[in-house]
């Protein structure tokens, strides 16, 4: 970098800057599909699809910003889906008994962090698997969100409360502020704080992040916390959207927030990835499953081509990581 | 006292949690200690009991099958719908075995092949293979009448259901297959000891996919006893059921970080879970609770071995 960089006409730079983007390869998957979803549905470019596109993506991107933390530290965490509907129970059984709006945010916010982290204590200092100990949170949380619902569903909330997932705020909708604002938040914190530079340490390697002076137990905890709180986010944008509540809700995104992560470029080996590519993620996820409600593909279908999606991204970032292993030590 | 600890330490920790349900049990239910009671357990247990041995060899590989509850299902499905169209039994059967064994053929090139970690590829599996249950089914429960079903799941023989029996049958043959044969201790060296395996002729490809076909195998002759119990072939019949066999192998005192235990152990993890599960129908709890009940049981238990476990290590 320097002078002679700086002469090289501006056009040239952006373009390298474009190819060597780490965002390059997801960005053009986006481009991709929705050149091809044009082409499968004419409603597909109407302002309205679009608008709902960017609504459902700001939901599974909010729910998805707290995992990204944590799969960047090597971790995982499947209960951001009962987190998400036992918040949003909550929420809706707080609202219905009259409680303040705001009050029953942010019990409902609390309770997110709870299990969030109650999830980092299991893994963190009783070292169980990630997958086994949140798995099992995940059952949890939605078991309690089945109590809290008495088994049924609830209709109908306050109208201050849906124009969370409804409203405006000028022209555009308030769940995309809101996923906007905290996406800001999450880059921040991971790219220009200590904090985030030793998460990404701690998925790189492990060993050294715990002999340094990286407190890893209070960071997994914190991690995992934070992902309990973007969920119990998520929860309630949820529960605003769609103005009701019920425990099946842990499904209505369920494995999609994995994908979305995953799907951005962020290894499950944890160390790699950003919250940008999270955000493509998460917007490709959505127009595929946008494009296939048009096309009038069914939903079981869908889960299907999100366990394969999962596969192959993994498969994928599995396969250049070797490769590039193989080049170093070549 | 160090004695008495390690004594403690060697038996399931299942087993004094099986001791303190059947207890409580004991005292809340009216006729909790009859045979026939203990009789129903086991053969509530019977596909738990089968697909939790296929689960201990994957566990013991330090990973975690996820998707043989979604197999499951999609067996109960394969199988009535394959009867439906026309298949004789014993074709039908051997077809859905087939299909069970290929889907674990899958999992294990994926994981031996790709590389990829046992729990990404069976959680993706477990989603592609509820959507295949679905599609198959039409999305709602299917029928088929054949006296096979009562037979296998309530004709006895010496007090015991057939399916219970057949459950041992599979718990005996994964006992002797891990501890008596080649491929078993390849099994168990892979999950403590991968190098060790290749320097001594074994290849770590082949064994990890006859692991995940057994697995896989095991899941089919599971689905084949659940589709006795309910008669039907349900696409939601399997949900969960990959959680417990998880939960009974751990339960059971088979570590998942140096690929110790065995089916010995799992077995009391089964028990342990049917017997909780059971209980709660007994005790007249409501099923909005029982979930959350079982999920915390469930929980609370691992949370409390991998503490004792930590003591060890420490």
């Amino acid at each position: 970098m320097g002078k002679a960089a700086s002469k090289e006409p501006l056009l040239k730079r952006t373009l390298n800057g474009l190819l060597n983007s780490e965002y390059l390869y997801s960005g053009l998957g986006l481009l991709l599909i929705m050149i091809v979803s044009c082409f499968l549905s004419k409603s597909f470019l109407s302002a309205n699809n679009l608008l709902t596109i960017l609504r459902q993506a700001s939901i599974l991107l909010m729910l998805s910003c707290g995992l990204t933390a944590v799969v960047l530290t090597g971790n995982i965490d499947l209960s951001v889906g009962g987190n998400a509907a036992l918040t949003g129970c909550l929420c809706a059984q707080m609202l219905l008994l009259g409680i303040p709006i705001w009050i029953a945010i942010v019990i409902s916010l609390v309770a997110g962090v709870f299990i969030g982290v109650l999830n980092g204590v299991l893994v963190g200092m009783l070292r169980l698997p990630p997958f086994v100990a949140t798995y099992g949170t995940n059952m949890v949380a939605t078991g309690l969100a089945t109590i809290v619902m008495n088994g049924g569903v609830i209709y109908g909330l306050p109208a201050n409360f849906t124009t969370i997932g409804t409203g405006y705020l000028g022209p555009v909708p308030i769940p995309i502020i809101l996923s906007a604002i905290t996406v800001a938040a999450f880059y921040v914190l991971l790219q220009r704080t200590t904090f985030g530079r030793n998460i990404y340490m701690i998925g790189y390697n492990p060993m050294a992040a715990r002999y340094s002076s990286i407190n890893t137990l209070g960071m997994l905890i914190a991690v995992f916390g934070l992902c309990g709180l973007t969920g119990a986010m998520g929860g309630v944008m949820l529960t605003a959207r769609l103005n009701a509540a019920e425990a099946a809700m842990s499904e209505t995104y369920g494995l999609q927030i994995v994908a979305a992560v995953v799907m951005g470029g962020t290894s499950l080996l944890g160390g790699e990835g950003s919250i940008g590519g999270t955000v493509i993620g998460a917007i490709v996820l959505t127009v595929i499953v946008n494009i296939m409600n048009l096309v009038g593909v069914k939903s079981d279908w869908q889960n299907l081509a999100v366990g394969a999606v999962i596969i192959l991204m993994v498969w994928i970032d599995v396969y250049t990581r070797s490769k590039r292993a193989k080049r170093v030590t070549a | 006292m160090n004695i008495i600890r390690k004594k403690a330490q060697s038996v399931p920790p299942a087993l004094y949690m099986i001791l303190l349900l059947v207890v409580v049990y004991g005292l809340l239910v009216n006729n909790y200690f009859v045979p026939k009671n203990f009789a129903n357990i086991l053969s509530q247990a019977a596909p738990l009991l089968v697909l939790a041995c296929g689960q201990t060899l994957i566990v013991m590989l330090q990973g975690t099958e996820l998707s043989l509850g979604s197999a499951m299902s999609v067996v109960t499905v394969l199988w009535i719908v394959l009867l439906n169209s026309g298949i004789p039994m014993i074709p039908s059967i051997l077809i859905t075995i087939i299909a069970a064994g290929l889907i674990g053929l899958l999992n294990g090139v994926l994981v031996a092949y790709g590389g990829l970690p046992i729990f990404i590829v069976t959680l993706g599996m477990q989603n592609i293979l509820k959507s295949i249950a679905l599609l198959l089914s039409d999305s709602s429960s299917v029928y088929y009448e054949h006296p096979i079903f009562r037979t296998v799941a309530k004709g006895t023989v010496l007090g015991l259901p057939l399916a219970v029996w057949l459950s041992f049958l599979c718990f005996g043959i994964t006992w002797v297959l891990l501890r008596k044969t080649r491929f078993g201790t390849h099994v168990i060296t892979l999950g403590g000891n991968p190098e060790s395996l290749t320097l001594s002729g074994g290849s770590i490809r082949r064994s990890t996919i006859c692991a995940f076909i057994y697995a896989g195998l095991m899941a089919g002759v599971a689905g084949f006893l659940l589709c006795c119990r309910i008669e039907s072939g349900n696409p939601n019949s399997g949900n969960g059921f990959e959680f417990n066999s998880v939960a009974a192998v751990l339960l059971g005192g088979t570590s998942m970080r140096e690929g110790r235990g065995g089916v010995g152990g799992t077995i009391f993890g089964v028990l342990l879970i049917q017997i909780l599960k059971s209980g709660l129908n007994q005790v007249g709890i409501s099923s909005i609770y029982q979930n959350a009940i079982i999920g915390t049981f469930v929980l609370s238990a691992i949370i409390f071995d991998a503490f004792l476990k930590r003591r060890v290590e420490a």
